[in-house]
């Protein structure tokens, strides 16, 4: 049975709303779920909620959580940066986990704004095994999405990419957004020098819009063989992965999550055991 | 290594000496499961009345939740304490996984007043809520004669709730399909499959639910509610919106004391949606609710404020 502790944990002045869900018996590691902008801990539809339960199937332990300002986290925020991303919140409730459950290894999860925090943890936690980003933002926002939203949302922009013949009539303009964000080029790079990530996208949003994959494929095709092997890109869906708008895609989310972030701990597990057993022979011996 | 459960228990609460408030994570059952709650409180002496949340219906859970958290703070600064929580299936509560059903709102909602009630010793339980969340308010209120209610940007009847609700939701999914989903809500019920429910979204909307929501109209559902009530809408124009006028008459019309409040506010036709807007350049994110749920949460401790000369000063 998996049991669950809601907390506040105290960040500067503030403090920061979650969830902590643990396994029976001891936990093989720790899941840090971060969410996109505005979603609560439990992330739309409960997605993050759910995750928890598979995850403590699965023998590890998660923490999802709300930023500062939002949701049942204290503070208030008018608006926010998304190119400054939260990781001392980030470390300071992974830290907090760490200490209640007593366990050390981590793996970073995030979505859209979350994908930058777990990238984040990744690139700069000692401990963090690795992390999955789901459809991080990885464009740095331009002349064209600017231009877009004014004319009517990322929905309006959405529908003008989705149509061929419109399409064909922005492509040489859409050219304008080329640049990776700043937070993604900085971070992978640090991130796959030391340890694996695993992008999740579905088709729609793989080579169009704010997450289009080229650019942060020019980030890793830059890297040494060795660094870029660590990176996988995983298409899980046709759509539906943007705010885990389908069903079926939140099945293949979780299914992924729990799969990936399994195997890593296996392989701490692994690793553990091997610098054991050296240890154990140079013992004495009776 | 076992867990630290001591450490854990100690962060269910946290104190805010800045505002003279403190919250605290709570796991009772409402309603067929254990969901969390949130109770907020005075630092300094608690009054006697205290207040219920009723959310909204299905991804408008999430996109007004920071409305209740600003509201129960703010009420809790003026001495009330105030309980929001998660109707199963929704957020941390413990059925995950199923489709919601529609009752499971009004049964936790009451449910929940029961809990304050009790674990509060209060005198008085009033309730609020915001869109859907103020019809399942209202209709509490009328089933367990509550005597004090505030409805924000109420409906008065479930078919115009799915009206916009499915619209937002259609034009999400696609832009052709907005028109024919709001040329009436009878047309919706098209949508549902041979399965009986649709992934609205990532929601999984049942007939079941479609059916128990267009059969709610608070003409005919509040009949007896003799207590008194706010009405909060929210309009670009500064003038009420339709639906709480409507309610505002219906509840005046069988007795009821109602007090009306219009909140101006340009973002009002998106109440309910993703309420982080891109601005500038694209880096930065509005909540352009940000004024309009602060400027609500006045407005109701300020009626709240006014109701416990009668139902409710501090307690003991």
């Amino acid at each position: 049975m998996t049991r669950e502790f809601p907390v506040f944990v105290p960040w500067r002045e503030e403090h920061l709303a979650a969830v902590i869900a643990v396994p029976e018996g001891t936990p093989r590691g720790l899941v840090v779920l971060s969410t996109g902008l505005g979603a609560p801990r439990s992330h739309r539809y409960q997605v993050w909620a759910k995750a928890s339960d598979e995850l403590a199937r699965s023998g590890v332990a998660s923490i999802r959580w709300e930023y500062r300002g939002m949701h049942d986290s204290s503070g208030s925020l008018i608006q926010i940066s998304t190119a400054e991303v939260p990781m001392e919140q980030n470390r300071t409730v992974a830290e907090f986990a760490q200490r209640a459950l007593g366990v050390s290894k981590v793996v970073g999860v995030g979505n859209c704004y979350g994908a930058q925090v777990a990238l984040g943890m990744a690139a700069d936690q000692e401990d963090c095994l690795g992390a999955i980003c789901i459809l991080p933002e990885g464009v740095e926002p331009g002349r064209l999405s600017s231009a877009l939203r004014r004319a009517g949302g990322r929905k309006v922009a959405c529908f003008l990419r989705s149509h061929r013949a419109l399409h064909r009539l922005l492509g040489p303009i859409r050219r304008i957004n080329v640049r990776a964000r700043r937070a993604l080029s900085g971070a992978l790079p640090r991130a796959l020098a030391r340890t694996s990530v695993l992008f999740l996208y579905d088709r729609d949003g793989l080579d169009e819009g704010p997450t289009d994959f080229s650019k942060i494929k020019v980030i890793i095709d830059r890297l040494p063989q060795a660094h870029r092997a660590r990176c996988e890109l995983r298409v899980i869906a046709d759509g539906g992965l943007d705010r885990f708008g389908s069903i079926e895609t939140q099945a293949a989310a979780i299914q992924a999550i729990v799969g990936w972030a399994g195997e890593r701990f296996a392989i701490a597990e692994a690793d553990a055991e091997v610098e054991a057993v050296p240890a154990a022979r140079s013992g004495p011996r009776s | 290594m076992s867990i630290d459960e001591t450490l854990l228990e100690r962060h269910r609460r946290f104190l805010d000496q800045k505002n003279g408030i403190q919250e605290q994570f709570l796991q009772p059952t409402l309603g067929p499961g254990q969901t969390v709650a949130v109770l907020s409180r005075p630092i300094g002496p608690q009054r006697s009345t205290g207040w219920v949340i009723c959310h909204s219906f299905g991804i408008e859970q999430v996109n007004t939740h920071r409305l209740e958290v600003v509201v129960a703070r703010a009420l809790a600064r003026a001495g009330f304490p105030v309980l929001r929580f998660h109707v199963q299936g929704y957020g941390d509560s413990e059925l995950r996984g199923r489709a919601v059903d529609v009752s499971w709102h009004v049964e936790g909602a009451a449910d929940a007043v029961g809990f304050l009630r009790l674990s509060e010793g209060l005198s008085t339980v009033g309730v609020l809520g915001v869109r859907f969340g103020a019809m399942v308010a209202a209709i509490l209120a009328e089933r367990a004669e509550l005597p004090l209610m505030s409805l924000w940007q109420p409906f008065l009847t479930g078919r115009e709730f799915l009206e916009e609700f499915l619209q937002s939701a259609f034009f999400e999914q696609m832009f052709d399909q907005a028109s024919q989903g709001t040329r009436n809500a009878g047309g919706l019920a098209e949508h549902l499959d041979a399965r009986g429910w649709k992934d609205l979204n990532g929601f999984r909307f049942t007939r079941e639910a479609f059916e128990a929501i267009s059969a709610m109209d608070l003409t005919r559902d509040i009949k007896r509610f003799h207590g008194t009530s706010q009405v909060i809408g929210l309009s670009r124009s500064g003038t009420m919106p339709r639906q709480a006028a409507r309610l505002s008459a219906h509840l005046r019309s069988i007795g009821a004391a109602c007090d009306e409040r219009v909140i101006r506010d340009n973002a009002a036709p998106m109440l309910g949606q993703h309420h982080f807007m891109k601005i500038g350049d694209g880096e930065v994110e509005r909540d352009v609710f940000f004024q309009a749920f602060a400027a609500i949460a006045t407005a109701t401790v300020e009626w709240a404020l006014g109701q416990v000369g009668a139902t409710g000063g501090h307690g003991g």
